[in-house]
This record gives structure tokens, C-alpha cells and sequence, in this order.
């Protein structure tokens, strides 16, 4: 029980992360706690919904503080560009970002090398299966 | 050009100018915001609470997430309709307590005089065309 809570807290830790620090160093102890009363008992991990919504929350955060940092006066056409293409790629990067915290906990680069063992062991099976054959028709 | 040709509906845009001149936004507020700031309305609550009064409040239909009640709680500061009440350390775990400002409280009651005067309107051409059946 306190190991999962204690590993869930990390979790939320790690997403609370993707907050602008000005927010955190003031809201994080509170969200934590927030975070931590609605866990369910045993839970270890956060929800994908949950993630989802944190994830959102922390980049709209920092959309309003980039906005306010351009200030009120448009500025040049490029920023604006950057601004856009940014709001676009950052969210799917976060939601490729979530998935993989929720789908793949810690052993991520083991489940991944599972999807390589079939490549990698068929060309030494085909070499050893020919060698046979050759051996075969040898005495043959 | 085309808004001229439009005859003027008449409704959209008056409760606005009627009730919201006075305050902040010139759009009806989100239901997430209206009942975080009713959940509030009593005196003051932290976090957790915040959710499960709203959760209460709406019958179990809004469940806010933890970055939606922060992101909600950070704009409400901002527009200085709440504010942090006090903050507490139980079992290790702070909370912090946000209360409505008196301009939070002038805001909702405007609100809820707009959604009581709109349901209001709803019910009595409901009950009309109840009638004629």
C-alpha cells in the first residue's frame, strides 16, 4: 500500500513537472494533495483521463504565459507562426508523451525489444536451416 | 453588411448588456466555473473539497479533474473572484483554502439571477405549449 502510493505521488510528481515552475512552486503541495485524495486505494498509477487533463491544463498555463510574455502589441508575423505551430505540435507530442506514461511504466525498453526478437532471431534461423540442407544433400 | 439585413433578435445580446456590464465577462460562464464558485458561496473549502461539493452540487454529473480545478482556481484568481483564504498541513498534506472575493459573490449572484430568469422563460412556454395539447 505505501510503496503504490509512494510511486503514484512520483508519477504525479513527474506530470506536475510539465507545469510552468511559477505555478508550481505555489500550487504543487495543494495539487498533490488533491491528486492523492482522489487515488484510488492500491492505485499506482494515474488514470489516462487524469494524465490527459493534467497534461492540457499545464500546457494551457504555458500558452498563456508565452501569450503574456509577446505582450499586448502584436509583434512580428513569425511569432505568431511559431506561436500556432507550437499549439499544435506540443499537445500531440504530450499526448504521445501520456500514452507512454500510462502504457508503459518503467520497463518500457523491454516490452519495446520484445517486438524486436522475431526480426532478429529469423535470419540466423534461415542461415542454420541451410546449413542443414547443405549437410543433407552432402552424403546424398 | 449582412448583420444589417438580419432583422435584430431580440434576447441574445440584451441579458448581456443588462446584468454583465456591471461585471467581468460579457459571456455566460462555463457550468464548471458557476459551481466551483457555488461550491464556495458558503465559506471557504480547499481542493478536494472543491470536488466533492461540485460533485454534490450537480448530482454527480461534474466530476472535475485535478489540472481542469486548477486551471479554473488559477483564472478565477487571476480575475480576483476568489481568493486564498488560508492554508493547512493535515497528516503531512497541505490544503490550501480559496474564499469567494465580493466581487466572486456579485458575479455568481448575477449569474444565477441570468439562469433563473432563463429557466423561468423555459418552464412558462413549456407550461403554454403544455396547454394546448
Amino acid at each position: 500500500m505505501r510503496e503504490s502510493a509512494a510511486a503514484l505521488e512520483g508519477r504525479y510528481r513527474r506530470l506536475l513537472a510539465w507545469y510552468p515552475r511559477s505555478f508550481r512552486r505555489e500550487q504543487e503541495g495543494g495539487m498533490l494533495t488533491v491528486l492523492m485524495a482522489g487515488a484510488r486505494p492500491g492505485q499506482h498509477r494515474p488514470g489516462l483521463l487524469e494524465t490527459a487533463d493534467l497534461l492540457r491544463s499545464a500546457l494551457g498555463m504555458r500558452l498563456v504565459l508565452a501569450m503574456r510574455s509577446f505582450g499586448p502589441g502584436r509583434r512580428s508575423q513569425r511569432w505568431t507562426n511559431a506561436l500556432a505551430l507550437f499549439s499544435v505540435v506540443a499537445p500531440l507530442f504530450l499526448v504521445i508523451v501520456a500514452i507512454l506514461e500510462v502504457a508503459v511504466p518503467s520497463g518500457g525498453i523491454g516490452r519495446l525489444s520484445l517486438l524486436r526478437k522475431p526480426f532478429s532471431r529469423s535470419p540466423a534461423q534461415t542461415r542454420t536451416r541451410s546449413l542443414t540442407h547443405g549437410r543433407r544433400r552432402m552424403p546424398g | 453588411m449582412s448583420r444589417l439585413a438580419v432583422p435584430d433578435e431580440p434576447g441574445l445580446d440584451k441579458y448581456s448588456s443588462a446584468i454583465y456590464d456591471v461585471c467581468v465577462s460579457k459571456r455566460a460562464m462555463q457550468e464548471a466555473t458557476f459551481l466551483i464558485l457555488t461550491a464556495l458561496a458558503a465559506g471557504s473549502q480547499h481542493g478536494y473539497g472543491i470536488i466533492t461539493d461540485v460533485q454534490e452540487l450537480s448530482d454527480g454529473r461534474v466530476r472535475l479533474r485535478a489540472g481542469t480545478l486548477y486551471t479554473a482556481l488559477d483564472r478565477l484568481r487571476a480575475d480576483e473572484l476568489i481568493a486564498v483564504d488560508r492554508e493547512e498541513v493535515v497528516e503531512s498534506r497541505l490544503r490550501r483554502y480559496y474564499r469567494l472575493t465580493p466581487k466572486g459573490s456579485q458575479l455568481l449572484a448575477a449569474e444565477a439571477a441570468r439562469l433563473q430568469a432563463n429557466a423561468a422563460a423555459a418552464l412558462s412556454r413549456l407550461d403554454l405549449a403544455g396547454g394546448t395539447t
